[in-house]
């Protein structure tokens, strides 16, 4: 069927009941029964001629095993619509035994199946086998209701239940999500990230438009997030037939394909076959957003397809920049030098540099560098052979510091501008090129090969999969060391002298080298990952290194504190062995261990059971990424935009309905106009009620035709709420259709004017 | 009532015979002196028929699982006995008391569709009389099959409720069952001095394997009644 396009309504070559070529039946690839291939039976089942019976009914499956049929009251009800995010379901059971065929709800306070997943499936009988299209998939059960009629020879003692659809494991979640601007992901990517970060992993979304804005979601609910960005394209959010994660579009402005075609003999009679027409349309908008402002992305090395892109983000006040008090003489007393001057003067107090690199559609590393005043502290005192403490001449003290005591030392006269932190993350793919560097266990790196590429052809094929990241830290840090050497000496810790010539800050602790803190390496991280063939993450190893003093009786750095080595050493302190495995009924376990830095178990190994299969393992995009490539850009730099549509021809039967509003998530002026049309269309719908037998192969979003010609109707329209319902067993098996009949936006003469600056 | 050679009804097979099995005992009540009329009807949801917009209708089947019939619907059975034989009399009182379902031959045969696939199994909605009734075998009343219309007696084999297709198509089954009953409604009446009159509804539940997954509950019921 080709596409055929709103602005010519009616003009589909659909003029009848029956399937249209191009519409597939959709097998159930799940069901743990068999099924059968899809055949001509299966399209008569779904679109029956007069006079032809079909064997249709339901199946509910509950944590994967089947309910039977033998306990299964009659009422099934699914019903799944472009308006809602969270579809629905009803059946009911026999309570047959006193504790009902799931157990009791007392037991799991709450439905008896507790968190199970469900899927409903429409069932076709025809010569060819069982043919299951899945109605509902891990869907959760939100509330059961039991009831005894045992007055009633036919209903006796039941259940019922009712749920969502998986959407439902998700939309009481929060997420926390930030992407800076000129990040130039499209939509879809990010709310598929927005999911991910909540463990879902299924998703089938279209393409969207790229997005430069600045993006913060803070401890959101990623089911609005979403919806608020697709709104801008005029797309919903929700989960499909199968449990995917979709974003089908409304609307008839960008095109469709009609995949059936219904008449008057296909209408169930006893149901009303209904078209309602708005009259209160609206034909005048205006939109006000503001659109990001970018700058083309700086190519970077590594790569033809790696790009980078820089946001500084700097924050100006009143500060007063701190200066010395006092200067220390050998002798301890204290020099005034003034201080401060007490005056604080509007200038840069903050500055954070945020530099991120992508290549083949993936974040291949991210650096961020605070820049700020820090007052570079330094040793205050040493000790001479005798164990004597002595102070330092030339050491700079602020205003609180008293002689002797213990203030920090500085080791220049006043606090200077400087990179306070750098914070560099790598991330590491089973690509060449994109991989990390072998470990090397002799300089205590102990994760071997597990950051390195697969070999290439033929030692291997390298999946693309994510091995792990290396996230460096670098602060101001001054190295420590032991105060005292027992050097088999015992005895009390006042009886043993200080190490000669150690040096020692304010607080009293030993400092190795020349005392004088720097910004060096202080922390680093590595993450080191394994997937499975698809992409499931199946452990997770993460080392934690630092400086660390190993324990001993040689070098004492505290009266309470022995190692066996003079100074700090930088190496693996702690490792979290974390190993994931997918259970049934929708969850997975999560198992983590931690050990320290002699490989010695640290508590008992936890595991928790978490809702969803393992997470996803990040790939390489090999394909063209979601975004065309990173731009700089200043979340602060925007300019605002704003359109006025008008739909002229409304007006000649409509009284004018203006709408001025602010949006939020609109990208540019093309993006306003087409927010503003679909306003138009959307007010402008007219809604019809198409009553049809059980259709199983339709779906909300669906484009159909319909005939009624006593109601003056031969349009295309689109699903938007499809239900289908059985009332009880042996009863019909029936499908109601609520679509929409959409305007040509050509009819409605809508098109944008030169703003009026209302 | 009689069988092939001595009644009205000249069927190929013994039906309606004198004796009735009901609940794991013969009862001889039924015999022509003591048996009152005897019906049969199809209960629960059969054909569901729905009127279209344009005066045409559209044909359900109520879907009951892969190995089910087309049709497993239920019967009812509605007859009356002269209460000449205080056991049987007795009996039958004590199987409405048990409120379970038990077997009931009275010589009725069935007969159920199927959308057959070869080498797929298939459940009757009632078992085979043969094994459960004394005296009824597959050499007494065989059981048939007609495949696409056509009597083809290898398009299928019946084992105790379960059949066994050997050929794709349309395929009916004809047999003789015995139907799992619920008794219901006795009235008891004597009009006339010595003349009990017992009339009682006896409704089949069925009882085939249609869906239900190896482990569970459901499905199969009923069968026999309290031993004498």
């Amino acid at each position: 069927m080709a596409v055929a396009r709103i602005t010519a309504p009616g003009s589909s070559s659909i003029i009848g009941a029956g399937v249209v070529a191009g519409l597939s039946a959709v097998e159930n690839a799940d069901a743990p029964t068999a099924t059968s291939a899809v055949d001509d039976s299966v399209t008569i089942a779904a679109f029956p001629p007069p006079g032809v019976p079909v064997t249709v009914g339901f199946e509910v499956w509950v944590g994967g095993v089947l309910v039977p049929l033998s306990r299964m009251r009659g009422g099934v009800t699914v019903s799944r619509s472009l308006d809602r995010a969270l579809q629905e379901w009803q059946f009911a059971v026999s309570v047959d035994d006193g504790r009902g065929f799931f157990g009791s709800p007392f037991d799991a306070l709450g439905p008896a199946m507790g968190n199970a997943p469900i899927t409903i499936y429409g069932i076709y009988l025809t010569p060819s086998g069982v043919h299951r299209y899945p109605l509902i998939t891990n869907g959760v059960a939100d509330s059961s209701h039991r009831y005894a009629d045992p007055t009633s020879s036919t209903d006796g003692y039941a259940e019922e239940f009712s749920g969502t659809c998986g959407m439902g494991r998700f939309d009481r979640q929060v997420v926390t999500y930030v992407s800076p601007a000129g990040a130039g992901y499209s939509r879809d990517y990010h709310i598929a990230r927005m999911f991910s970060l909540i463990g879902d992993s299924s998703t089938a979304l279209e393409g969207m438009h790229r997005v430069d804005r600045e993006l913060q979601f803070v401890d959101a609910d990623p089911v609005t997030s979403s919806q608020a960005l697709a709104d801008v394209e005029h797309r919903k959010i929700l989960r499909n037939r199968y449990d995917q994660l979709v974003n089908p579009r409304l609307g008839a402005r960008f095109g469709y394909n009609v995949i059936a075609g219904f008449a008057e003999g296909d209408m169930v009679g006893a149901i009303k076959v209904e078209v309602t027409h708005p009259g209160d349309v609206i034909t005048d908008v205006t939109l006000v957003g503001s659109q990001q402002l970018t700058k083309p992305a700086v190519a970077a090395g590594g790569g033809s397809g790696r790009t980078s892109a820089t946001t500084e983000v700097e924050v100006d006040g009143p500060y007063e920049v701190q200066r010395a008090a006092y200067s220390q003489s050998s002798a301890c007393t204290l020099t005034s030098l003034g201080g401060s001057s007490g005056v604080a003067p509007v200038i840069p107090r903050l500055l954070t540099i945020t530099t991120v690199e992508q290549d083949s559609g993936v974040v291949v590393s991210q650096r961020i560098q605070v820049w700020s005043y820090r007052w570079v502290q330094g040793p205050r005192y040493t000790y001479n052979a005798t164990g004597d403490r002595l102070c330092l001449p030339g050491v700079y003290l602020d205003s609180t510091a008293t002689e002797s005591g213990s203030e920090p030392g500085y080791a220049e006269p006043f606090e200077r501008w400087r990179l306070v932190s750098d914070t560099l993350t790598r991330n590491f793919y089973d690509k060449q090129g994109l991989d990390g560097p072998v470990a090397d266990p002799g300089a205590g790196e102990p994760w071997g090969w597990g950051l390195t590429a697969t070999p290439v052809p033929p030692g291997g094929t390298a999946t693309g999969y994510k091995l792990g990241s290396v996230t460096d830290v670098q602060q101001f840090y001054a190295v420590k060391r032991a105060l005292k050497a027992r050097d088999g000496v015992s005895g009390p810790w006042d009886g043993i002298d200080a190490i000669e010539d150690v040096l020692v800050n304010g607080a009293g602790e030993g400092l190795a080298g020349d005392g004088i803190e720097d910004l060096r390496l202080t922390q680093r991280t590595v993450q080191v990952d394994t997937a499975d063939g698809i992409g499931k993450l199946q452990s997770s190893t993460v080392y934690h290194l630092g400086f660390d003093r190993p324990p001993g009786d040689l070098f004492w750095y505290t009266s309470t504190f022995g190692s066996s080595l003079a100074a700090e050493i930088f190496r693996v302190v702690e490792t979290d062995l974390t190993s994931y495995a997918s259970l049934t009924a929708g969850q997975s376990a999560v198992t983590t261990v931690k050990v320290d830095a002699n490989g010695n178990q640290i508590g008992d190994a936890t595991t928790t059971i978490a809702v969803g299969d393992r997470p996803d393992v990040d790939r390489i995009q090999s394909t063209t990424p979601a975004t065309p490539g990173a731009a700089t850009a200043d979340p602060s730099q925007n300019q605002p935009i704003k359109v006025r549509v008008t739909a002229t021809g409304l007006l000649l039967t409509h009284q004018n309905h203006i709408v001025k509003t602010t949006l939020d998530y609109p990208e540019n002026v093309d993006e306003l106009v087409d927010v503003a049309l679909a306003m138009i269309e959307e007010g402008a719908a007219a809604m019809a009620v198409i009553p049809i037998a059980a259709n199983f192969q339709l779906a909300e979003g669906d484009w159909i035709h319909v005939r009624y010609l006593p109601l003056e109707m031969d349009q295309d329209m689109q699903i938007r709420t499809i239900t289908h319902q059985r009332d009880d067993y042996g009863a019909q098996c029936l499908t109601t259709l609520l679509c929409s009949i959409y305007p040509s936006i050509a009819g409605t003469g809508a098109g944008e004017t030169p703003d009026d600056g209302n | 009532m009689s069988g092939t050679d001595d009644g009205y009804l000249s069927w190929s097979q013994p039906v309606l015979g004198d004796t009735v099995y009901f609940g794991g005992r013969t009862l001889t009540t039924f015999n022509e002196s003591g048996a009152g009329p005897l019906s049969w009807t199809p209960q629960g949801p059969g054909v569901i028929v729905i009127p279209m917009h344009d005066g045409t209708g559209k044909i359900q089947l109520a879907y009951r699982g892969e190995k089910a019939p087309r049709i497993p619907g239920a019967e009812a059975f509605t007859l009356s006995f002269y209460g000449d034989s205080e056991d049987d009399y007795l009996w039958v009182e004590t199987l409405k008391a048990t409120g379970r379902a038990v077997d009931y031959c009275p010589g009725v045969p069935a007969v159920e569709v199927f959308s057959a696939q070869a080498g797929a199994s298939y459940s009757l909605s009632r078992p085979l009389a043969a094994g459960i009734v004394p005296g009824v075998d597959e050499t007494t009343n065989p059981t048939r099959f007609v495949l696409d219309g056509v009597l083809d007696p290898a398009a299928g084999s019946v084992s105790g409720q379960v059949l066994a297709a050997a050929e794709s198509g349309e395929l009916a089954v004809w047999y003789y069952p015995v139907y799992r009953v619920i008794v219901q409604a006795p009235t008891r009446t004597v009009d006339e001095p010595n003349n009990l009159v017992v009339s009682v509804t006896l409704l089949e539940v069925v009882s085939g394997d249609f869906n239900n997954p190896t482990g569970f509950g459901g499905g199969g019921g009923g069968g026999g009644g309290p031993t004498s």
